[in-house]
Order: structure tokens, then sequence, then C-alpha cells
């Protein structure tokens, strides 16, 4: 760590490991409900605990996001965060207002939330992903423009490098297309385009932009790389990102009641969609195949390429797979859709911030890397997590296709319910499987304080 | 050019036609092979790469379609359970040849070897 | 044993004028507009009817003297590669402005082409034809302001001194770019305007 104030991402990244565990545990409760309907009903029904399941993975990404901009941005721009003070008070503003909501989800019924923060003075709530009371939203975007301004004023001060220019792009975009929220037209078709603006625009925009600046720039740190060449990589993939995601948001149009010409532009550049992500696999295999040097955090050179192989199978791959209007005229909102959602998200964007701690969390502690038991363990636990995502993947994807058989496919299409039961076996599996990331997740947390010998230093400084 | 840098040239072309057959050319990726193969020497890092190149291929093919044709046959056209299982079993297993052959193709740039005897002899 | 390559583009040394990002790129470039013209055909087949009555709308002298202009404006481009590589900055420049020139050109004939479809009540919701047509001709169209944007710049850049016979290639990169956006057009102006 070269900076004082680059320490400050650690707090940031505790908070993030935190929400996340609450995250994972109202995943399993509902993988639960899905085959025990009434489990812990009526204290906490499916749809506040699967609210609490997408908005606590929404808000510990940005709690990731935030603590490695901060890590990464002084030491990219060679000299202190502008602010340091305003990145701690924003800190916990957004903590107490995460959890104040999140409570707010589990405690009192929606609609009586939706009263209590006088939501029919500007009316934001009751969408997908986006449930958070509009006092809520306004933190957000307060917090959001503190954070960037911050990390602003530290870039454009201090030295500029692809790297933090492409990172500071990402973050005003993510903190712009957020305002998108705040308008809720009648028309529920225009409300979805606005809906989408938000959704599509970060997870298929921006958020790749972080991604990949985040992951080039710890590529840069464990393998010695020149520069100059990830900075060309990076520009391609950010090019293509851009190219497909602007116009393969026309994906989510197809059966919103938008001109059926979406089907066409929607189909053909969301195809296209995979190859940012495979050029960034291609991009993380070639540089840690020309590796300079041994770095001896060995665990966040797997976690840096786990990123890159499982950003491309869960975002890239899976998402291929359901892209065409012809075959989403089928699987549009079935399981397929789960599957894809869990291992993108967890490939692209969880991995990329678990990567980004696993870097710098022993830097922050003192250390150049964890000591080897801790190594060991994390390793282990990377393995636990991710391949139990992929076997969760494999079975919502084999639930999906038995659904889109049985119910929209088959001569005599069954009603949902009745698929939903023939579906138990998959869901039971996955559920399984879900309980061993969580264990995956807790041994994770264990690596932190697992005592052990030292990693030998060999020799050679750091770029 | 002289030898070394032909060999090179050659070797990352076959790990290239290799991760195209996979996708984007099928078939006519696996003649460009046979043909940059059809160049090469015994012992050479080029006809490693080819070789490399064509059982990843062969391998896939049988993987791919071979089986994923029998399930069809076997579990009949009629039977979601078929859809369920070649769904799965193609999604996954394709992408890891394209994973292994993109790693190869990576390697292939250092100008060394795969430091595991995979699919080489 | 050979030796290591430490440098992708090491490998192919003269293969390929410009820097192999742009390749890359125009490859991706050109995977799109490949995609879309190959659904173009199959929807054509199956619409052959329609296809071929609205066509007949499209204004082919146009589209024809807009041909011309890229071919003109592709081959400006191609004197300004020779004049840096006899390190002749002025004559560069000005065929690069030459270039632009063409561009332009195309930009205006297209757009007044637009406006006379969009006044006759035509948009991407009037049918397939005119969806195709409009789609793809008005992604074509922001390439070729693309295309623009960096010539541009490097005429900018050859100004201030930037290049000169040992060192263009950035010249050259621009100008793979501009043919590649030339090279589209040729084969969508033939595809969307002519063939029956």
């Amino acid at each position: 760590m070269k900076y004082e104030s680059q320490g400050i991402a650690k707090m940031y990244f505790i908070a993030a490991i935190a929400l996340f565990v609450g995250q994972i545990l109202f995943g399993v409760t509902m993988g639960l409900q899905y085959v025990m309907g009434d489990f812990l009903f009526p204290e906490i029904p499916f749809n506040a605990a699967r609210m609490v399941h997408t908005n606590l993975l929404i808000v510990w990404l940005l709690f990731g996001f935030m603590g490695s901009a901060y890590f990464l941005v002084p030491e990219e721009a060679e000299r202190e965060l502008y602010a340091p003070w305003l990145a701690k008070l924003m800190f916990w503003i957004f903590l107490v207002a995460g959890g104040l909501t999140i409570l707010g989800y589990l405690l009192v019924p929606y609609a009586r939330l939706a009263e209590l923060t006088m939501n029919d003075l500007l009316p934001t709530m009751g969408r997908e992903f986006l449930e958070q009371p509009t006092i809520t939203k306004i933190g957000i975007v307060i917090v959001a423009l503190a954070f960037v301004f911050n990390i602003g004023m530290t870039v454009l001060t201090g030295r500029k490098t692809v790297i933090n220019l492409v990172l500071l792009t990402g973050l005003v975009g993510l903190a712009v297309f957020f305002l998108f929220s705040f308008y809720n037209p009648d028309n529920l078709v225009l409300d979805k385009y606005f809906w989408w603006f938000v959704v599509h625009l970060w997870v298929e925009g921006v958020w790749e932009l972080i991604m990949a600046s985040l992951l080039a720039y710890v590529l840069i740190k464990v393998t010695g790389v020149d520069r100059e060449v990830i900075e060309k990589w990076l520009y391609i993939i950010i090019a293509m990102a851009l190219i497909s995601g602007l116009v393969g948001m026309g994906h989510h149009f197809f059966w919103i009641g938008a001109p059926a010409y979406w089907q066409w532009l929607g189909s053909v550049f969301s195809a296209l969609e995979p190859i940012p992500f495979f050029m960034m696999t291609l991009f993380a295999f070639s540089v840690v195949n020309k590796r300079r040097r041994d770095h001896p955090n060995k665990a966040a050179v797997l976690w840096a390429l786990g990123t890159a192989v499982m950003a491309f199978l869960g975002a890239g791959v899976w998402g291929f797979l359901h892209t065409l209007a012809p075959i989403n005229y089928y699987t549009h909102g079935t399981q397929i859709t789960a599957a894809h959602g869990h291992m993108a998200f967890y490939g692209a964007y969880v991995m990329v911030v678990l990567t980004m701690i696993s870097y710098s969390m022993p830097l922050m502690r003192g250390k150049k890397a964890a000591n080897v038991t801790a190594q060991k363990l994390e390793i282990r636990s990377f393995w636990m997590m991710t391949l139990s995502m992929v076997a969760i993947t494999l079975l919502l994807t084999a639930a999906g296709t038995m659904q889109v058989y049985l119910q929209r496919y088959s001569a005599e299409p069954l009603p949902f319910m009745i698929v939903q039961d023939k579906l138990a076996i998959f869901y039971w599996l996955r559920e399984v499987a879900g309980l061993i990331f969580l264990s995956g997740l807790f041994l994770y947390i264990y690596s932190f304080f697992a005592k052990g010998k030292e990693v030998e230093f060999i020799a050679e400084q750091a770029e | 050019m002289n030898t070394d840098d032909l060999q090179l040239k050659r070797a990352t072309s076959s790990a290239l036609l290799s991760l195209l057959n996979l996708t984007a050319l099928p078939v006519i990726g696996f003649i460009g092979l046979l043909y940059v193969y059809s160049k090469t020497k015994p012992n050479t890092i080029d006809r490693y790469y080819a070789v490399v190149g064509i059982k990843t291929s062969l391998l896939a093919g049988i993987a791919l379609l071979l089986v994923t044709l029998l399930v069809i046959l076997l579990g009949g056209f009629e039977s979601p359970l078929t859809w369920v299982y070649v769904t799965s079993y193609f999604v996954i297993v394709h992408a890891s040849f394209i994973l292994f052959a993109t790693w190869t193709l990576t390697r292939s740039w250092t100008g060394e070897k795969l430091k595991r005897q995979i699919l080489s002899k | 044993m050979p030796t290591p390559i430490t440098n992708i583009e090491a490998i192919e040394p003269k293969l390929l004028p410009g820097d192999l990002a742009i390749w890359l790129f125009i490859f991706m470039e050109l995977l799109v507009f490949g995609i879309f013209f190959i659904i173009y055909a199959v929807v054509r087949i199956q619409n052959i009817e329609l296809f071929n009555h609205y066509q007949l709308t499209l204004n082919r002298e146009l589209g024809a003297a807009n041909t011309l202009l890229l071919i003109t404006s592709s081959y400006f481009v191609v004197r300004a590669v020779h004049a840096i590589k006899a390190d002749n900055i002025k004559n560069c420049i000005y065929w690069l402005y030459g270039a632009l020139a063409g561009g332009a050109g195309f930009l205006i004939l297209k757009s007044w082409e637009y406006v006379d479809k969009f006044s006759a009540g035509i948009n991407l919701s009037t049918n397939t034809f005119y969806m195709f047509y409009l789609s793809l001709t008005m992604f074509h169209f922001l390439h070729v302001i693309l295309g623009m944007v960096i010539l541009f710049a490097i005429a900018i850049k050859a100004k201030r001194g930037a290049y000169s016979a040992q060192n263009h290639l950035g010249v050259e990169t621009g100008a793979s770019y501009w043919h590649m956006v030339d090279l589209v057009w040729i084969i969508l102006f033939p595809l969307v305007y002519i063939i029956r």
C-alpha cells in the first residue's frame, strides 16, 4: 500500500462481505421456500426475501466497487485521495441508509413502507430491483455523487492512466443512469423502457467498464506485464462492450409492447455481447501466460482468472443461450433466466470484487500476501463457491428446460404451479448447492483470520 | 521470415483455427488445421499445436455431436428429459472446449508448449 | 526451442498495415455487419415480393453517387498514406481533408435521402424492408461519422508534426478503418438498393 488513504477501502470491503453473507442467507431461505412454500411464513414471505436477496446484492456490490475504487485510484493517480473524510462519511451514510431500507423491507409491509417514506410525493417504488423508498434513492444519489466527485478530483489532479479513466467513466455512468429510476411514467411500456435504462445500462454497460478496469489493474499488479499491452486490450474490450451492449438493450424490448423491429436489433446486437467477455478471458489468459513474475498472492491470481472464465460462462454463454428472439419467445422469465442471472452476477461482479479484496486486503494489513494457510483456505473457498455456483446454474438450466417444455412447448401445456411441482427435485438439489456455497463463504471469511507460515518473498518489487 | 518465425506463426494459426472450428467456422477450421498440419515436420512447435488442435476438434466432435445425437436417439425426441440433458450437457461441454482452445491459443503466443501433456500425443 | 514472443504484434511483423488493435476492431465490425447482411438475405428470401416492391422506392441515383464519393475518398486516404511515407506532411493533410470532404458529401446526400423518406411518413415500423433499410444504412451512417472523427484527429495530429516517413502507424491505422467503412457500403449498396 503506497498511500495512506487507500486504507479506507478496508471498511468498505468489510461491509461488503457482511452484506454478502446476508444476501446468501436470504438466498438459501428462498431456495427452501421454492419447495417448502410456508417456510418462515408469515415472518419472511417469499416476495420480501427475494427483494432483500436482490437489493443486498446490489448494495454490497456497490460497497465493493467503491472500496475497489478507493484502493485503486490513489495508486494509479499517484496521490492521496482528494477528501478521505468524505469517503468515510459517505460510508456511514450509505451503510445506515442501506441497513434501514432492508429493515424496512423486513419489518413492515411494503405498502406501509411506501406510506411511511412518503412515496406519494414522488412515486418511484414498486419496480423490481428499484424497490428502494424514494428517500433511499435520493440518499444513493447523494452518496454516488460525493463518491464520483471524490474519485474524479483525485484522478483529474493526479496521474491519468487508461485504467483510472475507464473506471471513472464507468462510475460516472453508474451514477448518471441511476437517475432514470426517478422517472416513473404511468404508461407501463414507457415505464419499462426507463426501468431498463437503469438495469441494463448498469449490468450490461457501465459495470462492464468498471469490471474490465479492476481486472486489468489486478492483472498488471500480479503478472508484471507491460501496461501498454494491457491498455490496448482494455480499449478493444470497452469498444466491444459498448457497441454490443447499448443496442443490445433491445433484447429486453421483445415482449414489452415496443415496436417489433427490436426483435431484430436486440437479437443481432445482444448476440455479440459475449464477445467482450470472451476477450476478457483471452486477455486474462494471455497476460497470465506472459507473466514476468510469480506473485506470492496466488489466491488473487486464481480469483482474477476465475473472474475471466466465469464471467464469460455466466454473462456470455448463458446470456447467448436465450437472447435470440425466437428462443426467448419460449424461455422468457423461466428458470433459464434465473440460471443466467445467478452465474452472470457471480462470475462477473461478485468475483471481480472478491479479486480486488483478495489482492488488496493483505496489503492493507501490511503484508504482500496472506500466509500460506490462509491462502490455502481462500483457494478452497474459491472452489467451493465457484463449483456450487456452476451446480446451481446447471440445475436451474435443467429446471428451466423442463419448464419450457412442459409449460410452453408441449402439445398439451400444463399450468405454472403443476410444472413447479414437477421441478421439485431440481430445486432440492439447488438448495444443497446453495448450502455448499454458504459454507464456502464462511470458509472464505475464516481465511482472513487463519494463522500460518508467512509466504516467502521472491524479491523483486511490485510495479 | 526465418524458420523459427514461420513455425511460430503456424503454431498460433493452428491454435486459432482450432478455436474457430469450435465457434464461428466449424469444419472449415478443421480443414484449415489439416492443411497447416500437412506443412509441419515432426518434433516442432507447429506440429505440436497442429496435433493439439486436431485432437481437440475430433474429441469435441465426438463429445458434442455424437453424444448429443445418441442421447436424442435413445431418449426420444418427445421426452422433456432428453432436452434437459442435451441443453445442460451441450452448453457446459461446448464452453469447456472453447475455454481449453482459448488457453491453448494464449499459450501458443508465448511460443511454448502446454505445461501438461494434454491431447498432444 | 524457439524464443518466447513478448508481444502479439511480433508474430506478424508486416502482414497488416496499422495497429493490430484496429484490425481486431475491424474484424468485430465486419462480423456485426456480416451477421446483419446474412439475416437480411434470409428474410428477403422469405418476403421476396415485399422486398422487391419497396426496393424500387429507394433512390438509386443518390446511392450510386454516394458509392462514388466513398470510393474517391478511400483513394484520397491511400494518397495520404503515400504522402506521409514520402515525408510530405503538407500533402498528407490535404489528401486527408479531401477524404473528409468525400465523407461529408456522403453524409449530406444520405441525410437528404432520409428527409425524403421520413417526410413520406416512413419509419422503422412501416414494414420489414424499411426496417432493414433504415437500421442498416443508419448503422453505417454512424460508422461514417466515427471514421471521419478518426481521420480528422489524424489530420490534426499530422499538422502538429506527429507523423513522418518513419512513424506513420497512426495514419495507416485510420486509413484501414476508413477502408472498412467504404467496403461495408460497397456491399450494402448493391444488397439493399440493387439486387433483385
